[in-house]
């Protein structure tokens, strides 16, 4: 088990007033699994997610990320579980813009102490894997937001975290760059990789194995999808209407 | 995250703010500029003042009067010297007249400064000889007319010729005439302002014997001022004489609270004093000038705090721990103010040699003060940086991501 959850609830004060944004969630999540997260605005999943990112901590209940209780580490500590353990996707890719997309894959790496050396190669490794092996040495605005998005799943990658934790990743790309996107993230999840992924498109959550629906901070429904949407037949199949249009025309 | 690695993230951030980065630092340079060059100066002129002082050697006293209006009977006179003599710890007695005058040259006339000197006075106030000697005892009681010139004076107006033995004929602000024969020529000093300015400008600077000069004034044995050598430098001493140098020539005219005797080495102390409070009035100046320069880095650091909000976040999110955030923004500082500092030290340098070429002091470089400039600029970087680093620190990651 990567993730357990046991009564997890966050409450917000908001001036006087408490908002819980989060109740009672039990959630497991296994190894290999790829999962999507799922809720209208303000269901929750947006504080289920900074908690399962440790960028917040819950109020009540138990959060275990591989095997660490995540609910008693203090700031420092968080820091270097989201630095081993959790790599981050976001919707709007979040690359330093003034530093080249090998260099933006680098620094989570700067922050775990890793060698210049084996930085490089671990970066050059992990923008291979995400087929950007040739742009490497591009700044991201040199790059299409497809690109940037693998540059920043080549980041979340490169310290071989727990799980890859990805919010809304295809929310400001086009139909065939948030397949190929999604194609990179079946790919990743097919060789081994736990992907938690937050969207609001039921299309995007179907390239996923098992949807978790949130609504009013309640988990609604977890359930598998039965039979998940291949990226790569996707894409194959549009290039092929494509080419019959062409040929059409 | 280690140093290097800190290091090359703050230098490509400052980079990136080229224009900024300059501007800010410029504070800073102008600080550590002026805190050098005024630390510069001041101990140029330090030295080039106990350089001149140590030249006159022994210790000097000089006899005046204490109040503007002198009765005839309290006049210091040419025998006044002999009996200031007999004090046993004074060695020399000198004293000096100056008049004003022409000279004629060709067929130009340039005004004169004529200087009668008394025959010990060239051990009191010694002078280096590029030909010829200075006045001596027999000049003075022989009331000889000879001069002795300034080595630029010959250069001019004799060219290639031998100086000595040429003749000069000398007007009097009085009317007469004197035909003076060169005996001497002094080496050309390098004066403060001498250089400042031209040769032609100047008056023409002839020394003579003071018997000589004084024949041409009626009551011209009367003295504005009388000059002793003397051994010691310690002040109870210096007191003592004094007293006897007072009572001698109060007993001689009879008199009382006429006159008045002041040490060279006094006459250090206090410009010294004066020099000091000059320096360090400048040299708060100056430091003043490096806080303000310090309180600039701070509110760029801010602004730039405030423009990184996300890339902060960023940070975090990928694991950058609190300190590592304080880290990097105190390295920008210091490598903001270190540079600073860096180049303003040698600016200042620069323009302290500069300036003491331009007075004629010889330059002097203090080590220490530059160390000291150097680190102070990097302990303001520290100081200078907390604050900004903290307030970075302290972002809460999920509201910086968040940030537009």
């Amino acid at each position: 088990m990567i993730i357990s959850m046991k009564n997890l609830g966050k409450t917000y004060k908001n001036g006087h007033i408490e908002v819980e944004a989060l109740k009672n969630a039990n959630i497991n999540i296994d190894k290999k699994e790829f999962v999507a997260i799922m809720g209208p605005s303000g269901s929750g999943k947006s504080t289920l997610m900074n908690i399962i990112g440790c960028l917040d901590r819950s109020t009540k209940g138990e959060y275990w990320l591989d095997g660490v209780n995540i609910s008693s580490l203090n700031e420092g500590e968080l820091a270097r579980i989201r630095n081993l353990k959790i790599g981050f996707v976001f919707q709007s890719f979040n690359l330093l813009p003034r530093i080249t997309a090998l260099q933006n894959v680098e620094l989570p790496m700067i922050y775990a102490g890793v060698g210049s050396k084996e930085r490089r190669r671990k970066a050059t490794a992990a923008l291979e894997r995400v087929g950007l092996g040739e742009r490497m040495h591009h700044k991201p605005n040199e790059m299409s937001g497809g690109q940037k998005q693998r540059v920043a799943i080549a980041r979340a990658l490169v310290n071989s975290p727990s799980i890859i934790l990805a919010d809304e990743p295809t929310g400001n790309l086009d139909s065939t760059s948030s397949e190929e996107i999604m194609a990179v993230f079946q790919d990743l999840n097919r060789e081994g990789v736990t992907i938690v992924l937050v969207t609001h498109e039921p299309d995007i959550a179907d390239h996923t194995k098992r949807v978790l629906r949130f609504r009013d901070g309640f988990l609604k429904s977890d359930e598998l999808v039965r039979n998940p949407l291949d990226a790569r037949e996707v894409l194959a199949k549009s290039n092929l209407e494509e080419e019959n249009e062409l040929e059409k025309a | 995250m280690n140093i290097i690695e800190s290091f090359k993230q703050a230098l490509s951030s400052l980079r990136a703010n080229k224009l900024r980065s300059i501007l800010t630092m410029i504070g800073i340079v102008m600080g550590v500029f002026s805190v050098i060059t005024i630390v510069a100066i001041g101990n140029a002129t330090q030295s080039y003042m106990d350089n001149e002082f140590a030249k006159i050697g022994a210790n000097v006293l000089a006899v005046s009067y204490k109040s503007g209006t002198i009765n005839s009977n309290d006049v210091l006179q040419n025998d006044d010297m002999k009996a200031i003599a007999k004090v046993e710890e004074i060695k020399n007695v000198g004293t000096s007249m100056g008049r004003s005058g022409t000279i004629r040259l060709g067929d130009k006339t340039r005004n004169a400064n004529i200087t009668g000197i008394s025959s010990q006075y060239k051990d009191i106030m010694p002078t280096d000889m590029t030909q010829g000697r200075m006045i001596n005892d027999i000049d003075n009681s022989l009331r000889s007319n000879v001069v002795v010139v300034k080595e630029d004076f010959a250069k001019a107006n004799f060219k290639n010729e031998n100086p000595i033995g040429q003749k000069l004929r000398v007007k009097l602000g009085s009317g007469s005439s004197m035909n003076l024969t060169v005996i001497g020529v002094t080496k050309a000093e390098d004066s403060i302002f001498g250089d400042m300015m031209s040769y032609e400008s100047q008056s023409v600077s002839l020394t003579i014997p003071l018997t000589t000069l004084q024949a041409y004034y009626p009551w011209s044995d009367q003295l504005n001022y009388m000059y002793a050598t003397v051994e010691s430098k310690d002040k109870e001493d210096l007191k003592k004489i004094a007293d006897k140098v007072i009572r001698i020539l109060e007993q001689k005219h009879g008199n009382k609270d006429k006159y008045y005797v002041q040490f060279l080495s006094e006459v250090q102390e206090q410009l010294n004093s004066v020099l000091g409070i000059v320096s360090s009035v400048l040299l708060v100046v100056a430091v003043i000038t490096l806080v303000v320069g310090g309180i600039g880095i701070v509110n760029i650091l801010l602004v730039s705090v405030t423009e990184r909000i996300r890339e902060i976040g960023v940070r975090k999110a990928l694991g950058a721990r609190k300190r590592d955030i304080i880290f990097q923004f105190i390295t920008e500082s210091i490598i903001l103010t270190g540079l600073s500092g860096t180049v303003g030290i040698i600016l200042g340098i620069l323009a302290g040699f500069v300036i003491s070429s331009a007075i004629k002091i010889p330059p002097t470089v203090d080590v220490t003060v530059v160390i000291l400039a150097f680190l102070g600029s990097v302990a303001l970087g520290l100081l200078f940086g907390v604050y900004p680093a903290k307030r970075a620190a302290d972002l809460d990651p999920i509201e910086s991501l968040r940030y537009e």
